[in-house]
């Protein structure tokens, strides 16, 4: 249900930063580890972030995150998390910084570095799961 | 004297305190200390929109005194004004706060 009084939303109803930021800080479990979680990334100003993800043998079906508690990852990461489900790997590897930032246009170019940060964390976690997939 | 002021406190912290004292001191060159910083909370960032006459006029002695401006970037998200700040104003936390003062360094911190 949208919140508006909260910036929680766009004209049309989707997520703003602050929406999936606060959908994050309502849900969150940080203090549980990751399952299988991909390698850490790190980012300019000490950021970082890293998915865990699931699959079905073809597409992600599942995806976790951890990041640090910068507004901007957190809620680039939450999008992210939702975003991908039901994509197949090679999908997500074409994704870019810029798809995230094309919902995001709220977010001031000094803060757009975090769509790159959580984007790398997403692919290398991806690349992470297929390389152990290999026979 | 090198100082920093935070505006924390809702109500008149802005159009009283910044609005009719310190802007205009900083405009007359008489506010008696060197001003490095001014970070904004919550409402407090209203002023800092594009357009927002104090606000302008802040910024104008801002660049003249090179004074850092910055706003909350959890407040600015929340009250959906993060891209409609006055140009070169950006949203920040704390750790952007203190990257930015590293070089200039104010001697008092003043929350308001």
């Amino acid at each position: 249900m949208a919140d508006d009084k909260h910036g929680t939303t766009h004209l049309d109803g989707s997520l703003t930063i602050y929406g999936y930021f606060r959908r994050a800080y309502r849900r969150s479990a940080w203090g549980e580890a990751l399952p299988d979680a991909g390698p850490i990334v790190f980012g300019p100003d000490l950021n970082c972030a890293l998915f865990s993800l699931e699959f079905d043998g073809a597409c992600i079906v599942n995806a976790a995150y951890r990041c640090t508690t910068c507004v901007t990852l957190v809620a680039f990461c939450e999008h992210l998390s939702e975003l991908v489900i039901g994509l197949p790997v090679e999908h997500v590897l074409r994704l870019e910084a810029e798809h995230l930032l094309h919902f995001h246009q709220e977010v001031p170019f000094e803060r757009r570095d975090r769509a790159l940060l959580a984007m790398n964390a997403l692919k290398i976690a991806v690349q992470h799961f297929v390389q152990r997939s290999r026979p | 004297m090198k100082v920093a002021y935070i505006f924390s406190t809702q109500g008149h912290t802005v159009s009283y305190k910044l609005g009719q004292m310190i802007l205009p001191q900083l405009e007359q060159g008489r506010h008696g200390a060197e001003v490095v910083a001014m970070f904004f909370f919550e409402d407090n960032c209203y002023v800092l929109q594009m357009g927002n006459p104090l606000g302008e006029r802040l910024a104008q002695v801002a660049r003249q005194q090179n004074i850092l401006l910055m706003c909350c970037d959890h407040c600015c998200y929340e009250r959906g004004i993060a891209d409609k700040l006055i140009a070169d104003v950006p949203i920040g936390c704390f750790p952007d706060l203190y990257k930015a003062l590293a070089g200039n360094m104010p001697d008092q911190v003043i929350t308001l």
